[in-house]
């Protein structure tokens, strides 16, 4: 107890320094009066007195230090004098310290920008309580190449009532938005239709009325909606009695029964409602098992691992094809299984996300690199100080943290700014990035990007600090102390360090900036792929027809052509068609289908192809190129003769030695009531979602190779569709023209994702394009402190050597052989840098294969031109100091010391 | 097991500054000095400086009290004073002391029978 109340008032004693001071100075006083008193009676002379009362007390001082150590906590008070020693130490350096913090700030803030933006995606998307345990159910055909698709009720079925492994399962299907009329204009509200099970699998609370029950998730029952936080403050105006209220969706009454919070938006960060999936128990039946629509989550049971689930996952697909009846399935070597739900919505990201954050590490080590070079020069002008400190007892390690100490205010000031930094440049990254990229991922700064700066903050300064302070500590006292000016050993070795360093951070840049210009012609690459039509000057638009209203194909078909004759005759639009799926949006649907005349083999799982319904303007407009036959006409409608289109890879792979023109086929499997269709043409293959590798495909990714079969658009059933429209302007302007069609022929739907064609394109390479501008930004930021860090070691540099430089002139030397010599050291140091980065570049540049596309990681050209912009960029830096090496009088030089 | 000799001996100065107070009552620092000067028979040249920071530290456990007073000369002295925690907190050192010399002792005479 008496230990305790001695450590409190210990604490106290940090308090009241000078008044303590004082009284102890008093009752040290008071003493040696009494002494003296007492050696006076004894018959001492005063002076005899004094002297021997002082030798009885014995070192003043020392009792003093013994003290004040045993009144506080000594380590606390000796810290915080460091700190205001530091800050004083600051102040009167502006310079240094603007420098210094600027480029701490610089370089933490890069850092927390890039961890928020891998925190928001993988590690704690906001909404998403346990992303760990989530998974995502997938479908393969191995023997057809799909590799990843959606799944059918059936699976999802199999998953949902597996109970010991998952807790809850659901699916979605997003392709519905809803034409919501309140007002004259109808809007359009993006939806997801769910099953029951959704906000359970995500564990997601409504802040107002509740979510579906598994009642409501019937055919007939399910006219309700959950409503988006977003939407509820968008349309609703955030009115708490809108729970219960009645609204018209797609010219239906629907009723509101809920409110989503404002961090939960899955599906799509654009979800504005949910409403129940509603699926018949038809649907769930076993035959029903290979037609996939959906895409379905699930959430592990606690205690269940991935690897278990997903074996468990491929156990109930071995039990599904024992079947017979599925032995197209067997053949085809379908199988499911379970894909961690993280890497399905963001695996696109991943890469590019952690090359980022090893380019940002790097830009914070030159950071560092670079305020500890100014700490040493700046220590170089304190040598004289520590000498004395050391002289006078100071231990290493003491020395050390006293340094540690003083820089610790930098720290927490460059950590502070980071923070706007980050701020700014999370802001700036989120207006530059296109929408689709971040789907359902907020990205803002939340406890463990604090968390994490503040780590980054600290390892940065004990980094800086520790060289910085360990290169200082080793000052040998005797000499600092004799030492007159630039003479001492000491300074040499600091140079040399320092020189090492700006090596470092040169190489460092190199491999940023080999990594930038990489991935830039990867991109130029790419960009150069032909995707097999003409997107330039192509508008597109989608719209969605609601049930109630367009319930037969005529009226499809009265729709589509309706508008498709408006647009036709707009002067302007060169060529004008419809169909689905659109190029470039996400869409393309994989299907079986048979060949007239040619049964599938046993155990072969028989045609397949992607599947697309459109008119024949469709491929005008696209520009994609007619090879054999025709296409489309008006004259191809419900009652004549059903005709298709094919592609020349499907034409390739079916009909190697035989004209295709005229044979027939038709969708689905042998027991399907489709009608037989006539090919008629054959055009080009187009590359659909992906300029580059492999095709996507049903929610999933399939080899780019397969070929495609168009139907009429006027012979299927076309409940929603898009329309594209070639203009030889700029296609931004029909916008205007499609939406007035749309609306003389229905005023009540909405025209949605109106986009021209080239900016559908581009989208697609949003995670190259997001790794690229990011990357340049970074390597720009780390060439530019490394060319501060050169010149300042220069500048220090020429103003060491201004003494010889001077003796040198007076010896006759010109001033362009001092120049020279200047420019020498500096193109030293550039090359070595160069040299060493491009080993370390060769190395790291590896890493990044993954992104890069028709380019190697170790392409010379990209070498070469960076380590060219690193000697321009050296030699700048060394242009100021240089023309001060110029300048410089001899006979001011000589007397300089 | 060997304490650190500056331990034992602020141990031991702090059971003397107890003592001092306990017999002398209430008395300033330079005189708990002279006293314990006096009493160990000047076998302790103890550097007076060291008591101060003793002192402290027996203030700050709670064993003694302190106040500034006017001493016999008139002079202004900060006179220290033993608190009824140091007053069993003597009491129990004493006794350990005692018991320690007690059981070493009996270790160190040469044994009888040996």
């Amino acid at each position: 107890m008496s230990t305790l109340r001695a450590w409190l008032l210990r604490v106290g004693g940090l308090f009241g320094k000078e008044r303590r001071d004082r009284d102890l100075a008093d009752e040290m006083e008071s003493h040696l009066q009494m002494h003296i008193e007492d050696n006076l009676r004894e018959g001492m002379s005063p002076g005899e007195a004094r002297r021997q009362a002082l030798i009885k007390l014995g070192g003043v001082e020392q009792t003093k230090e013994n003290y004040r150590e045993r009144r506080g906590i000594s380590w606390v008070e000796t810290l915080l004098q460091d700190v205001r020693f530091g800050l004083r130490m600051l102040r009167k350096n502006p310079g240094f310290t603007a420098v210094a913090v600027i480029t701490l700030a610089l370089g933490i803030g890069a850092n927390t920008a890039v961890f928020s933006v891998m925190n928001a995606l993988f590690l704690h998307p906001p909404g998403i309580r346990h992303p760990d345990r989530l998974v995502a159910l997938r479908v393969k055909y191995d023997k057809l190449g799909l590799k990843s698709i959606v799944v059918s009720a059936p699976d999802f079925a199999q998953v949902r009532d597996s109970k010991k492994i998952f807790a809850a399962a659901a699916i979605v299907n997003t392709d519905n938005d809803f034409n919501y009329t309140a007002d004259a204009f109808p809007e359009r509200l993006k939806g997801a239709e769910v099953s029951s099970g959704w906000f359970d699998v995500l564990e997601a609370k409504p802040i107002l009325g509740r979510v579906f029950a598994p009642e409501e998730d019937q055919p007939n029952a399910n006219h309700e909606v959950v409503l988006a936080y977003g939407a509820w403050l968008r349309w609703f105006g955030a009115n708490r009695n809108v729970v219960g209220r009645q609204i018209q969706l797609n010219e239906e009454s629907y009723k509101i029964i809920g409110v989503m919070g404002p961090e939960f938006h899955w599906p799509d960060p654009q979800t504005d409602l949910w409403a129940p999936l509603g699926l018949p128990p038809g649907d769930f039946d076993i035959n029903n098992t290979f037609n996939e629509d959906y895409v379905a989550l699930a959430r592990l049971q606690p205690g269940i691992s991935f690897a278990q689930a997903n074996a468990y996952t491929q156990i109930l697909a071995n039990r599904v094809i024992e079947n017979p009846a599925a032995s197209f399935a067997k053949n085809a070597g379908w199988g499911m299984f379970l894909t961690p739900l993280m890497d399905f919505v963001f695996g696109d990201l991943r890469a590019p996300v952690l090359i980022l954050t090893g380019a940002v590490a790097l830009v914070l080590l030159i950071a560092c690199a670079n305020i500890a070079g100014l700490l040493l020069a700046k220590g170089a002008g304190r040598s004289k100080e520590v000498a004395v400190r050391a002289a006078l007892g100071a231990s290493r390690a003491r020395l050390i943290v006293q340094a540690l100490s003083e820089n610790a205010v930098l720290g927490v000031t460059g950590i502070l700014l980071g923070f706007f930094v980050a701020d700014y440049g999370i802001k700036a990254l989120l207006i530059a990035t296109p929408k689709l990229l971040l789907p359902g991922a907020a990205v803002h700064l939340d406890g463990y990007v604090l968390l994490f700066t503040a780590v980054i903050g600290i390892v940065a300064v004990l980094f800086f600090g520790v060289i910085a302070a360990w290169h200082l500590s080793r000052i040998d006292p005797y000499n600092a102390l004799q030492e007159s000016g630039r003479s001492a050993t000491g300074s040499r070795g600091r140079q040399q360090f320092r020189s090492f360093l700006v090596v470092g951070e040169m190489a460092l840049g190199l491999v940023l900036l080999v990594g930038t210009g990489l991935l830039l012609k990867s991109l130029a690459r790419i960009g150069e792929v032909n995707p097999g039509f003409q997107p330039h000057g192509v508008m597109t638009a989608g719209l969605a027809l609601p049930q109630s209203q367009y319930n037969t194909p005529q009226k499809q078909r009265a729709f589509f052509s309706g508008v498709l004759d408006h647009l036709s005759h707009t002067s302007g639009i060169t060529a004008v068609g419809a169909g689905f799926p659109l190029p470039f949006s996400g869409g393309n649907n994989s299907a079986s289908f048979q060949i007239e005349g040619r049964p599938a083999a046993p155990g072969s799982p028989g045609p397949h192809g992607d599947n697309r319904v459109v008119t024949g303007g469709y491929f005008t407009a696209l520009g994609i190129p007619i090879l054999r036959g025709r296409i489309f006409t008006d004259a191809d409608r419900l009652g004549s003769e059903p005709v298709a289109v094919i592609d020349e890879n499907l034409a390739v792979q079916y009909w190697p030695n035989q004209d295709p023109i005229g044979q027939k086929i038709r969708n689905g499997g042998t027991n399907t009531k489709n009608l037989w269709a006539t090919i008629v043409g054959v055009v080009g293959h187009i590359r659909f979602n992906r300029l580059a590798g492999e095709e996507s495909s049903s929610g999933g990714t399939q080899s780019s190779a397969k070929g495609a079969y168009y139907f009429s658009l006027y012979q299927q059933s076309a409940p929603y569709g898009f329309f594209v429209a070639k203009t030889n302007g700029d296609p931004a302007a029909l916008a205007g023209y499609i939406r007035e069609a749309v609306r003389d022929v229905d005023a009540n739907q909405p025209v949605h994702d109106l986009n021209t064609m080239d900016s559908l394109i581009a989208n697609s390479l949003g995670p190259q394009r997001f790794a690229t501008t990011l990357l340049a930004v970074f390597a720009s930021l780390a060439i530019l402190l490394a060319a501060i860090g050169l010149y300042g070691l220069m500048s220090y540099s020429v103003t060491q050597r201004t003494n010889e430089i001077g003796i040198r002139m007076a010896l006759g030397a010109q001033r362009a052989e001092v120049l020279r010599m200047v420019l020498r050291q500096g193109a030293t140091i550039a090359f070595a840098g160069v040299v060493a980065g491009v080993i370390v570049g060769l190395v790291l540049t590896r890493l990044m294969q993954s992104l890069l596309y028709g380019v190697s990681a170790a392409d010379p050209l990209s070498f070469a031109g960076a380590a060219v912009l690193l000697v321009l960029v050296a030699l700048i830096a060394c242009y100021i100091p240089a023309r001060k090496a110029m300048r410089v009088d001899p006979m001011v030089a000589l007397r300089y010391e | 097991m060997t304490a650190d000799k500056k331990d034992v001996w602020q141990g031991t100065l702090a059971l003397m500054v107890l003592k001092t107070l306990e017999t002398l009552g209430p008395l300033h620092g330079y005189g708990i000095a002279r006293r314990i000067e006096q009493t160990s028979g000047d076998l302790l040249a103890v550097n007076y400086g060291t008591l101060y920071p003793a002192l402290l530290k027996l203030e700050q456990e709670g064993y003694i009290s302190s106040e500034w007073g006017v001493s016999d000369n008139n002079r202004r002295a900060k006179y220290y004073r033993l608190t009824r925690a140091g007053r069993k907190q003597l009491e129990r050192e004493a006794r350990d002391w005692q018991q320690t010399t007690a059981i070493l002792a009996r270790f160190l005479t040469p044994d009888e029978q040996g």
